[in-house]
């Protein structure tokens, strides 16, 4: 009897505590890419090689890379969509925050190095298998790769004032 | 060139819409499905099981029963099996020759299988202190025999098994652990199970105070099972339990006694002598 009801209280706890917590996580997180989107705004990030783009005085690999998991209530909810199939939203929200999170860490990497911008970009995703007894995966790993460059053209020092 | 700036808008791809309202949606239709499939498999096996003769039944869970692990105690069992049969021969139509065996736990309990076999635990045994609190406690299993809550037990718990399966099938073992599983137990399969319980109960009653001319005892085990239930449980019990809380059963026990004033006759001292006739068979 007591195990019953101390597995429903860690079941109501978990999914509380998942939802709570995750929608928390979650604003305060949007909040935080918004602005840092916006402060990078004039950064270029573009996922092909310009042809015109003048002269290049350096360049270097930089990636962003970011791993997410679900929260209790989350996994639930996808549970749940996976018998009754449709948009599982509670992934879309998490895999987007993933994905800007990514930009964002790629873009400050090139900017900490001094480049002006990132060209060739590409996005991988990869899930992580969970190691416990639990099935399943433990998270995903949203990585984003591309190539600064530094110009040599008198525009830069223009453009990173800015 | 300087680009051209403005407001980043990636909204798109992480919609406002609530997931609570997903959650309830789709729990709420999981549910109805769960619900609606149980009740469809219960039915059916139940309507199978339904139509079985109580020797067909035997013959099926013989095998059954026989791979359970029992204690070899044969002086316990004939004990036990000598109170049983006093029972059934106040019982005219009984269906069967009920047999016993004896369970290694610790946990005082009895359980009715389908076949006509009573297992009575090891717990039990050392718990009871009179031949009358043990003979209440297998006539309440006759109850359950009597009404034939086995087989709508065993409908009910193969209905169970199958709609977990499937539902671990179908998740991968994502949400087996889920409330929508706890809840559903608790509220829907457990208040038919005490309701079983209750006329198993007056069914016992009528029976020990048929073959001993009394009810006296008859409540003994369940003041010690009272006496064991934590007192901050009890909400919880009254609710989650397959069985009613002791305090209530103990109170509609003593209504029916006193209904048929029986009481104010010495009880049986246990354990008794074993009877030399009349002894069991082997199940």
């Amino acid at each position: 009897m007591t195990d019953a009801l101390s597995s429903l209280l860690i079941t109501v706890f978990l999914f509380f505590l998942g939802y709570v917590s995750g929608s928390l996580v979650e604003k305060r997180h949007f909040k935080s890419i918004r602005e840092r989107e916006l402060r990078t705004r004039g950064f270029v990030v573009c996922n092909f090689v310009p042809k015109n783009q003048g002269p290049v005085a350096g360049s270097m690999l930089v990636t962003g890379s970011v791993v997410v998991s679900l929260d209790y209530f989350k996994r639930i909810l996808a549970g749940l969509r996976f018998i009754f199939g449709g948009r599982v939203k509670s992934f879309e929200t998490l895999l987007d925050r993933a994905r800007r999170e990514a930009v964002l860490r790629m873009k400050a990497q090139a900017q900490k190095n001094g480049y002006d911008a990132v060209i060739n970009v590409r996005m991988e995703t990869s899930s992580i298998a969970s190691a416990g007894a639990q099935k399943g995966n433990a998270g995903v790993e949203v990585l984003v790769f591309g190539t600064a460059i530094r110009r040599a053209d008198p525009l830069r020092q223009e453009q990173t004032s800015s | 060139m300087k680009p051209k700036m403005r407001e980043p808008n990636p909204e798109v791809n992480s919609p406002k819409e609530s997931l609570l309202d997903d959650f309830l949606i789709l729990g709420g239709a999981l549910v109805v499905f769960l619900a609606v499939m149980y009740f469809g498999f219960s039915f059916m096996i139940g309507a199978i099981l339904e139509r079985l003769q109580p020797e067909h039944e035997r013959r099926i869970f013989q095998t059954f029963v026989q791979v359970v692990p029992q204690v070899e105690d044969k002086k316990q069992r004939f004990r036990v099996q000598a109170v049983i049969d006093g029972l059934t021969a106040q019982w005219e139509e009984a269906p069967l020759a009920y047999q016993s065996f004896i369970l290694d736990d610790a946990a005082p309990n009895a359980f009715a299988f389908p076949g006509g076999y009573i297992g009575v635990t090891t717990g039990l045994l050392d718990l009871v202190e009179s031949e009358n609190e043990l003979a209440f406690v297998l006539a309440h299993e006759l109850g359950h025999f009597k009404h034939r809550h086995h087989i709508q037990g065993l409908s009910q718990n193969l209905s169970w098994m199958i709609v977990q399966a499937f539902f671990q099938m179908a998740t991968g073992g994502s949400v087996s652990q889920t409330m929508v599983f706890e809840f559903f137990e608790m509220f829907s399969l457990r208040k038919n199970q005490r309701a079983h319980e209750t006329q198993a109960d007056e069914f016992g009653l009528a029976l020990v105070a048929k073959r001993y001319g009394h009810t006296r005892g008859s409540i003994h085990f369940f003041q010690k099972m009272k006496d064991q239930s934590p007192e901050n449980l009890k909400l919880f019990e009254k609710f989650a339990s397959s069985h009613p809380l002791p305090e209530e059963r103990i109170a509609q026990l003593q209504k029916w006694a006193d209904e048929k004033s029986q009481n104010g006759t010495p009880l049986i001292p246990w354990p008794s002598e074993p009877p030399q006739e009349n002894q069991p068979s082997e199940p």
